[in-house]
């Protein structure tokens, strides 16, 4: 016969602190762990536009568009599987921690590569090598 | 012979977050007949074969549930490989049974919650999830994700862990097991919880291999039958044994999770001191062509992945069989004679996961 | 076809897992010599339309468990695959890994107007796999035990795994 068995285990959580946070004005510090799957990064200027990454992609959340150099994801797509982080060959895509905060509106995140300086042209007439003696 | 009255139970019901629809006809408080219905949460999953190929389903398979989605997604891995014949380096089959073992403790801790919130016993629902809250923080640590890990691929899996992270989560888990001791006492000795399930739902021995159930219904019975034995993903290497009951009703379903429990601690232990150095994946080359039925051991009972390829990238079908699938004849029966009030106690105790069932 | 899926060779370099002592804990030893990830033994048999209830009972009366019941189409017909179980052994048994087994039973139908008679007499919990079949491919199953009417899943294409939908998209 066992009566009031769990009575020991409340009265210790009544009197110790909550295991719960108030979210979002107290956020669990660090964010996460060093390993969660938060949210996908870019660095837009290592970037080459091959695609890859979209092809790889099983939700279709990303857009590359090369001559227009715009990277583009729909965040509420993406399902951080980190395909796209582990099939770029330029490693300009990263996994970050921290999530993508809740939104009212299915926006994309854009990234557009700043145009690159034209090249310098090249000289009409090569150069010529030095006579010997 | 009082009148019938056709009560209907569900989608929303006090029993589970899920849908599952019963029609249950009842004479004065006591059910008569009971009609399921389930097709609330269709998302035909098995269909997407025509669009992703046989990689990019493992991301799918990981998403069928949103309790035991480790665990589909090693058997849809499982499936393909044996099929294109892979050899999984052993580094990856040891991690992928710490995983699993992790995997069924969270699962059989959310169930446990979920049947003290049943019976009104809310602080012990509390205290069943702060418990569960650390196992899943585990999870995450060492995988990024809490419930669904994208761990598994084709030929091995995406993450490795070291050696002493490991050692340091057996112990954490171990210290873990003293709670869930307490935890365990709670439900098996106290009395208001006994009065809810003790004697209630009895599926005697023959019943439970007619109606062909599966997992912890049926070892509560005295059927002795894990798919676990069958040695898949380095079960072969760890010492372990059935847990079987033989009362049959929801108190010796309880008592089998309750022990599952403790058996995956030392599962857990086993496996990661087995765990050899080596890489963790292999390339995989070719199209799947052929077809195998890869059976894993879920904390609901046994999962079929049945995968069938003809040579090309996108599968020709693949077919998820989920536990409750097989499960849900064995509610039907168990609902005839019971009481109105004991309806969520039989609909819980079967451990249903309508999303996977309805895939 | 009628070919079995038997269990393939053991992969002939087995991992030296138990061998390989970590730093903290002393090695155990195998319980058994089951290789790693073994591949189970499948066997599959095609039999006619007409021979399905036959065997079913047959099969019934050794013991056989309702694995699951699965429905292929393929290009020019459909197959439906009945899958069954013996009693599984444990690992005590030096020989577990030759007493696991699925047998398959398969059944080809045409894809115009396939009809199947239920195995509800035998196999009361099959139910829900007949009437899947009937609300996903299209198979209409004499005798279930709880008829539906197709009413299990409701979609929005009738026998949506036959038909090409034009896309998955919302």
């Amino acid at each position: 016969m066992s009566v009031l068995g769990m009575t020991r285990t409340t009265i210790g959580n009544l009197l110790s602190r909550p295991s719960t946070r108030r979210y979002p004005t107290k956020v669990k510090e660090p964010h996460r762990t060093p390993k969660s799957r938060g949210r996908i990064q870019i660095d837009i200027e290592t970037c080459i536009f091959c695609s890859a990454c979209a092809k790889r992609c099983p939700t279709d959340a990303i857009i590359v568009s090369k001559p227009d150099k715009v990277w583009e994801i729909d965040r509420l797509r993406c399902c951080t599987c980190n395909a796209c982080v582990e099939v770029c060959p330029k490693k300009c895509l990263d996994m970050d921690f921290r999530y993508t905060l809740p939104t009212v509106t299915k926006d994309k995140d854009i990234f557009k590569q700043a145009p690159r300086p034209p090249k310098p042209p090249e000289s009409a007439a090569p150069e010529v090598p030095a006579p010997p003696g | 012979m009082g009148t019938r009255t056709v009560i209907p139970f569900g989608p929303q019901h006090p029993a589970l977050p899920e849908p599952i629809h019963l029609d249950l006809v009842l004479e004065d408080e006591r059910v008569v007949e009971a009609i399921p219905k389930i097709g609330f949460v269709h998302r035909g999953f098995e269909k997407l074969v025509e669009k992703m190929d046989f990689n990019e389903l493992v991301y799918v398979a990981d998403r069928i549930c949103g309790i035991c989605a480790f665990i589909h997604s090693m058997a849809y891995c499982q499936a393909v490989e044996a099929v294109m014949n892979v050899e999984v380096p052993p580094r990856a089959v040891f991690l992928r049974t710490v995983w699993s073992e992790l995997a069924r403790l969270q699962s059989h801790l959310l169930w446990l919650g979920f049947m003290a919130d049943v019976m009104g016993f809310e602080s012990l629902f509390m205290q069943s999830f702060r418990l569960r809250e650390k196992i899943v923080d585990i999870l995450e640590e060492m995988t990024g994700g809490r419930i669904i890990l994208g761990v598994c691929r084709v030929g091995g899996v995406r993450r490795d862990v070291a050696n002493d992270t490991l050692a340091g989560i057996v112990g954490r888990v171990k210290d873990l097991a003293k709670d869930m001791r307490r935890l365990a006492d709670v439900f098996l000795q106290d009395d208001s919880v006994k009065h809810r399930m003790v004697g209630v739902g009895v599926l005697t021995r023959e019943q439970a291999a007619d109606l062909g159930c599966v997992g912890p219904v049926m070892r509560a019975s005295g059927i002795s039958r894990d798919t676990r034995t069958l040695g898949y993903a380095g079960y072969g290497f760890v010492d372990f044994s059935p847990v079987v009951e033989t009362a049959g009703d929801s108190y010796a379903r309880c008592a089998v999770r309750i022990r599952e429990l403790f058996q995956s601690v030392g599962l857990i232990e086993q496996a990661a001191g087995k765990v050899p150095a080596g890489e963790v994946s292999v390339k995989v080359s070719g199209y799947p062509d052929g077809e195998y039925h890869s059976r894993c051991e879920q904390p609901r009972g046994e999962v079929i992945h049945y995968v069938k390829g003809d040579g090309t990238r996108y599968l020709q079908r693949y077919r998820v069989r989920t536990p409750t699938f097989a499960n849900i004849p064995a509610l039907v029966k168990m609902l005839q004679g019971c009481e109105l009030a004991d309806v969520p106690i039989l609909v819980l105790t079967i451990d249903p996961c309508i999303s996977c069932t309805e895939r | 076809m009628g070919d079995d899926i038997k269990a393939g060779p053991a992969p002939s370099d087995l991992p030296p897992a138990p061998g390989t002592p970590p730093a903290d804990s002393a090695p155990h030893e195998a319980p058994s010599g089951l290789p790693l990830n073994p591949r189970e033994r499948q066997e599959l048999e095609e039999i006619p339309v007409a021979a399905l209830l036959e065997r079913v009972q047959r099969l019934r009366g050794q013991g056989y468990r309702l694995v699951h019941i699965a429905c292929t189409r393929l290009v020019a017909d459909q197959e439906v695959s009945y899958c069954f179980d013996r009693d599984g052994q444990s690992l005590e048994s030096p020989d577990a890994a030759a007493l696991h087994g699925m047998l398959t039973l398969r059944v080809r139908l045409p894809m115009l107007n396939p009809e199947l008679p239920s195995i509800s007499p035998f196999y009361w919990g099959a139910f829900l796999y007949e009437n899947e079949m009937h609300d996903l491919f299209g198979i209409s199953v004499k005798g279930m035990a709880l008829d539906f009417q197709g009413h299990l899943y409701t979609t929005m294409v009738p026998t949506p795994y036959v038909t090409k939908t034009a896309d998955h998209e919302e």
